[in-house]
C-alpha cells in the first residue's frame, strides 16, 4: 500500500469530470419516466429505511469531516491483496463512438484509461505531474517550460515533445471538431508553443494567465505518428482504435454495449493494478443500480435519492463528497426590480437556509456561506475570516419585511407587495432532473410568500434553459430567478470570468447579466496572478465583494455519492472524493476475486 | 392492382416531403441546438466552452445558415441517399443506424413472432369458449397485460429475476466476458433476450388476443359459419378454415404497424435493459439535438408506416377475395 501511495504522487490521467448534473440530466432525458423508475427501484430496495435518525447520523459525520468522513469507515476491503481482476464501470451518457480525446463528445473513460495529460490534479485538488514531470514559469510569468517523462505509446513508439506540439496544432486547426481551443488561448489569441528538444515543451503566453495549467490538465496528448497522415481527424478510424500512453489499452468496442481495456504492462508510472477494465454503456442510473446489485458493476455515481439504500450495505461503500460549487439562488440583474439590492437583500433574509439545507439534502448537505463549496476542491479560495452569508444576511422575516416596507413596497389586496403598479412577483426556474432543486423551489416559494413576494416555480429541460440563457433578447421577467449552480467556476480552478464578468453578458455566459466594475477588476487580477498565495488572496477579496454585491445567494453545498463495491482495492480510505481519485489514479484500482 | 400499388408508392413522395418539413421545422423550433447540448455536458466537465468555441462549432455544423437553407442542404443530401453526419457521434448516420437497426429487429422480431404464436390461438380459444372459465381467465390476463406499464413490468422482471435471483443478465445483448465455444455464446445471448422479450410480449399478447377474440366473435354467428357446420365439417375445420380466416382483417390492419415497431423498437424496454438498438438511439439523439440522426429515424419510420399500411391493404385482398383495388 505504501508503495502505491508513493506512486500516487507521480501519476496520471485526470480529466473530464462529469458531474451528477450531466449524468442525471441524461438519466432523466432517456427514460421520460426516469423519476418514476427511480422511485420504483428505490422502493424495491430492501434497505430504503431512510429514517430521520439515519439521516441525522450521516449529517453529523458529513459536517464533521466533510465528505471524507463517510468513506473513512469504508477503507479498502481488498487492501491485503495487491491487484488483478477486471474493474467494471458504467457510463450513462451514451455511446458516442469517439475515442479520440481531443474531439468533442469523446468517450471519457477512454480518455482516462488510455491517455495522459501533461499535468493533472490529484483527488485533493493539487496539481501533480503526468506526462510532464516538472514545469516552471519564467519570472515574468509569460513563459512556461515543461519537461516530459520517458514514455511509450501502446504500439511501442516513443512519446516525445513532437506529440505534444501535434496535439496542440490539431486543436488549433479550424477543421478539428474540438472544444479545447479556448484552453490554449489567452484572451482570444492562441498562445505559442515550441519544442527545444525531444523532452521539452516551451509555451509563450501573451499575458500572465493563471488558469492556463488547469487548461493543460484537460488536454489529453494524442500520437503524432499515427494521426499525422490522417485526412480527417474527426472521422479517422483512430476514433474507434485509439492508441495512447495510458495504463490501459483499448481492446474491444461494442457500440452501445461496452468497451474492454487490458493492462498496459509498459506503463511509464509502473504496472497498473487491475488486469483490465470494462465500461458499460447503460441507458440510465436505474439500469446501473440493477447491475450494481447483481455484481456486474463495481462502481457508480448515485443520485441523492438512491444513496440511502447503499448506506448500510454489506457489499458496498458509499463515498460521499461535496459538489464543488454551491447550489445558489441566482438573480437576473437585468430584471427591473431584482437589480435593486434592497429587494435581493430582503429575499436573502427571508430564506431559512438551515431548514432548507436539512430538508432538501436530508441532512447530508452543508449550509453555503462562501463562494465555493466548503470542503470542496476550491475551498482554499474561500474567505472564512471575513465572509459569512449567514451573518451578513441572517434569517429574519421581520427585518426582510421592514426592508421592503421602507423601500415603498406595500402589500396589496392579495397580500403581494406592489409599488407604482408593479408587483413583487417573479418566476423561479430550474432544470429537470433533480427532485432536490424542485424542493428548493417550493421552499423558496413558501419563504418569500411570508414577506409578500409571489414566486412562480417552473422546471425546464436543460437544453431549453440553455437556449434561454444565451438569448440576448430574452425577457428578464421570463427568468427572474433560478435555482442552480450559477456562477459555475471550473472544477479545480476558481476563475469565474466567463459567468461573472461584465463583458460576458448574453450571448456570453454571464447569463444572469451581472455587471460590477470592482468585481471585474478582481476577476482580472485572479486570472493574471500566477503565484498561488497571492492568487488565493485575490479570491479572498472576491469572496467579500461577492458577499456585498450579491450576484447570487449561495444556499447549500450538495453532497453527491459514489457507490463502490467492497471488492475493489487500491482506494485510500481518506480520499476526499472517489470521483477525482478514480480519474486521477485509475491504474491503482483493482478488483479482488 | 399494379396501377394501385404504383399510385400509392408515388403518393409517398409528397407525404414524406411533408413529414420531413414538419419534423425539421419542429426540431428547429425546439429550444437549444447540438452545440448547446454539447455545452451542457462540457460545462459539467468543468470545461466551459467559450463563446468562440461555440461559434466555431456552430459554423462547422452549418447552424448559422437560415433554416430553409439548412433544410435544403439536408434534402440535397437525402436525395443522394446520404443522411449526413451525426452531430453527436461524428459518424455517418447510415453507419450508426446500420449498427443499431439489426439489434432492434432481432429483439422485435422474436417478440412479434412469440406474440402472434401466443395471442392468436388464445384469442380463438377465448372466443370459441366465450364466457367459460378459460375465457374469463384469458380476459383477466388481457386487462392486466394491457394495464401494466411496460417500464414497470420490465423493472420488476429485472429486479426479481436478475438482481434478486440472478437468473438473467441485467443489460445489453451479450456479456463482455464469455467462455469459449459456440454454445457458451449462444446461451449467453439467449439469456439476454428473455426479459426484454417478455416485457414486450406481455403487452403485445394482451392486445392482439383482444382483437382476435372480438373479431372471431363477430364472425362466429355469420351464416357461412353456420353453413359450414351444417355441411357436417368438423369443428376444427369450421373454426380454422372458415371463421378464423375471415376474422383476420382487423388483425392485418394492426400488422401494418408492426414494421414500424420493428424499427423504432420499444423505446422504454430498450432503455431499461440498455439494449443497443434504435429506441435508445432515438431518445439519445433527441435529447442531444442531433438533427441528422433524428431526421433519419423519422424518415425511416414514416416510410415504414406508409409501406406497412400499403402491405396491409394488399393483404386484405389476399385474405378476402372480395376486396378489389380499382
Amino acid at each position: 500500500m505504501d508503495d502505491l501511495l508513493v506512486r500516487s504522487l507521480i501519476q496520471e490521467a485526470t480529466s473530464r469530470h462529469y458531474t451528477r448534473r450531466a449524468i442525471l440530466r441524461r438519466a432523466v432525458a432517456l427514460g421520460l419516466t426516469a423519476p418514476a423508475i427511480a422511485a420504483v427501484l428505490v422502493a424495491c430496495g430492501n434497505s430504503s429505511d431512510n429514517t430521520p435518525t439515519a439521516a441525522g447520523g450521516t449529517a453529523a459525520a458529513t459536517s464533521a469531516g466533510a465528505a471524507a468522513a463517510t468513506s473513512a469507515g469504508a477503507g479498502t476491503a481488498a487492501s491485503g491483496s495487491t491487484g488483478g481482476g477486471i474493474v467494471n464501470a458504467n457510463t450513462t451518457l451514451g455511446d458516442k463512438g469517439i475515442g479520440n480525446p481531443i474531439i468533442d463528445q469523446s468517450e471519457y473513460w477512454t480518455e482516462w484509461l488510455v491517455f495522459n495529460k501533461l499535468v493533472k490534479y490529484d483527488d485533493k485538488g493539487n496539481q501533480i505531474p503526468d506526462l510532464a514531470k516538472e514545469w516552471k514559469y519564467s519570472d515574468d510569468s509569460l513563459t512556461l517550460t515543461l519537461t516530459l517523462v520517458e514514455a511509450k505509446w501502446h504500439d511501442g513508439e516513443p512519446f516525445t515533445s513532437a506529440d505534444v506540439l501535434f496535439t496542440f496544432d490539431k486543436i488549433k486547426d479550424e477543421n478539428t471538431k474540438t472544444n479545447y481551443a479556448s484552453r490554449l488561448q489567452v484572451g482570444d489569441k492562441f498562445v505559442t508553443w515550441e519544442a527545444p528538444d525531444d523532452r521539452t515543451v516551451k509555451i509563450t503566453l501573451t499575458e500572465p494567465y493563471a488558469p492556463f495549467l488547469y487548461g493543460l490538465s484537460q488536454i489529453a496528448i494524442i500520437p503524432k505518428h499515427i494521426l499525422e497522415k490522417s485526412s480527417d481527424i474527426n472521422t479517422d478510424p483512430f476514433n474507434k482504435q485509439p492508441v495512447g500512453t495510458g495504463p490501459y489499452k483499448l481492446v474491444e468496442w461494442q457500440p452501445d454495449q461496452y468497451i474492454k481495456y487490458e493492462r498496459n504492462d509498459d506503463y511509464f508510472m509502473g504496472k497498473p493494478a487491475a488486469d483490465g477494465w470494462t465500461n458499460f454503456f447503460m441507458a440510465n442510473t436505474d439500469a446501473g443500480a440493477a447491475a450494481l446489485d447483481k455484481g456486474d458493476l463495481d462502481m457508480m455515481f448515485t443520485p441523492p435519492e438512491m444513496q440511502p439504500r447503499y448506506e448500510k450495505s454489506p457489499d458496498f461503500v458509499l463515498h460521499n463528497y461535496v459538489y464543488y460549487t454551491p447550489i445558489t439562488l441566482a438573480f437576473n440583474h437585468k430584471h427591473p426590480i431584482l437589480k435593486d439590492m434592497t429587494v435581493r437583500k430582503a429575499i436573502a433574509q427571508a430564506i431559512d437556509k438551515k431548514t432548507l439545507t436539512d430538508t432538501v439534502t436530508k441532512g447530508r448537505g452543508l449550509i453555503a456561506n462562501n463562494q465555493y463549496a466548503t470542503t470542496g476542491p476550491l475551498d482554499k479560495y474561500n474567505n472564512y475570516k471575513e465572509v459569512d452569508y449567514q451573518k451578513e444576511y441572517p434569517f429574519d422575516v421581520e427585518a426582510a419585511k421592514k426592508l421592503l416596507d421602507d423601500a415603498g413596497w406595500k402589500p396589496g389586496g392579495d397580500g403581494i407587495r406592489e409599488k407604482d403598479g408593479q408587483k413583487l412577483s417573479f418566476t423561479l426556474l430550474t432544470y429537470s432532473g433533480f427532485t432536490e432543486y424542485m424542493n428548493d423551489q417550493v421552499i423558496i416559494q413558501e419563504s418569500l410568500k411570508q414577506i409578500g413576494i409571489e414566486v412562480t416555480p417552473s422546471v425546464l429541460e436543460y437544453t431549453t434553459l440553455e437556449g434561454m440563457w444565451h438569448d440576448p433578447n430574452g425577457k428578464p421577467e421570463d427568468r427572474a430567478m433560478e435555482v442552480q449552480e450559477w456562477p459555475h467556476p471550473f472544477e479545480q480552478d476558481p476563475d469565474v470570468y466567463s459567468e461573472l464578468d461584465s463583458k460576458n453578458v448574453p450571448p456570453g455566459d454571464d447569463y444572469m447579466w451581472f455587471q460590477d466594475p470592482d468585481i471585474d477588476k478582481l476577476i482580472e487580477q485572479g486570472r493574471t496572478t500566477v503565484d498561488q498565495a497571492a492568487r488565493e488572496d485575490v479570491y479572498h477579496q472576491l469572496d467579500v465583494a461577492r458577499l456585498k454585491a450579491l450576484p447570487a445567494l449561495p444556499l447549500y453545498c450538495a453532497v453527491d455519492g459514489w457507490v463502490v463495491s467492497k471488492k475493489l482495492g487500491g482506494i485510500p480510505a481518506d480520499t476526499p472524493s472517489f470521483r477525482w481519485y478514480q480519474r486521477a489514479f485509475p491504474e491503482k484500482i483493482f478488483k479482488q476475486a | 392492382m399494379t396501377a394501385y400499388i404504383v399510385r400509392r408508392l408515388l403518393w409517398m413522395l409528397p407525404l414524406l416531403l411533408g413529414v420531413s418539413i414538419i419534423c425539421f421545422a419542429m426540431l428547429k423550433r425546439a429550444p437549444g441546438d447540438p452545440v448547446g447540448a454539447m455545452l451542457a455536458e462540457s460545462r459539467d466537465s468543468g470545461k466551459t466552452m467559450t463563446l468562440a468555441d461555440r461559434e466555431r462549432l456552430r459554423e462547422q455544423l452549418g447552424l448559422n445558415r437560415p433554416v430553409y437553407l439548412q433544410y435544403l442542404d439536408w434534402l440535397k443530401l437525402v436525395a443522394r441517399g446520404d443522411f449526413g453526419t451525426s452531430t453527436r457521434m461524428n459518424q455517418p448516420v447510415s453507419t450508426i443506424i446500420k449498427q443499431r437497426l439489426p439489434n432492434t429487429m432481432k429483439l422485435a422480431g422474436v417478440s412479434l413472432l412469440l406474440t402472434l404464436l401466443i395471442a392468436i390461438p388464445l384469442g380463438i380459444i377465448s372466443a370459441v369458449k366465450q364466457y367459460s372459465l378459460t375465457d374469463y381467465l384469458l380476459t383477466t390476463f388481457n386487462f392486466v397485460g394491457i394495464s401494466i406499464p411496460q417500464f414497470w413490468l420490465g423493472l420488476m422482471l429485472l429486479y426479481f429475476l436478475s438482481v434478486k435471483i440472478g437468473w438473467f443478465p441485467v443489460n445489453g445483448m451479450h456479456s463482455a466476458y464469455v467462455g469459449p465455444g459456440f454454445w457458451a455464446h449462444f446461451k449467453d445471448s439467449a439469456l439476454h433476450y428473455v426479459l426484454p422479450v417478455i416485457s414486450i410480449t406481455v403487452a403485445g399478447v394482451a392486445g392482439y388476443m383482444r382483437y382476435q377474440r372480438a373479431s372471431m366473435l363477430e364472425v362466429m354467428p355469420q351464416d357461412y359459419v353456420r353453413t359450414a357446420r351444417a355441411k357436417g365439417l368438423s369443428e376444427r375445420i369450421v373454426i380454422l378454415k372458415h371463421a378464423w380466416r375471415n376474422s383476420l382483417i382487423p388483425i392485418i390492419t394492426l400488422l401494418g404497424y408492426v414494421l414500424v415497431i420493428m424499427v423504432e423498437g420499444s423505446v422504454v424496454v430498450e432503455n431499461i435493459f440498455s439494449w443497443p438498438g434504435m429506441g435508445q438511439l432515438a431518445v439519445a439523439s433527441l435529447t442531444q439535438r442531433d438533427y441528422p440522426t433524428v431526421m433519419a429515424i423519422v424518415l425511416l419510420s414514416a416510410t415504414l408506416i406508409l409501406i406497412g399500411t400499403l402491405l396491409s391493404d394488399i393483404l386484405y385482398a389476399v385474405v378476402d377475395p372480395r376486396v378489389r383495388f380499382d
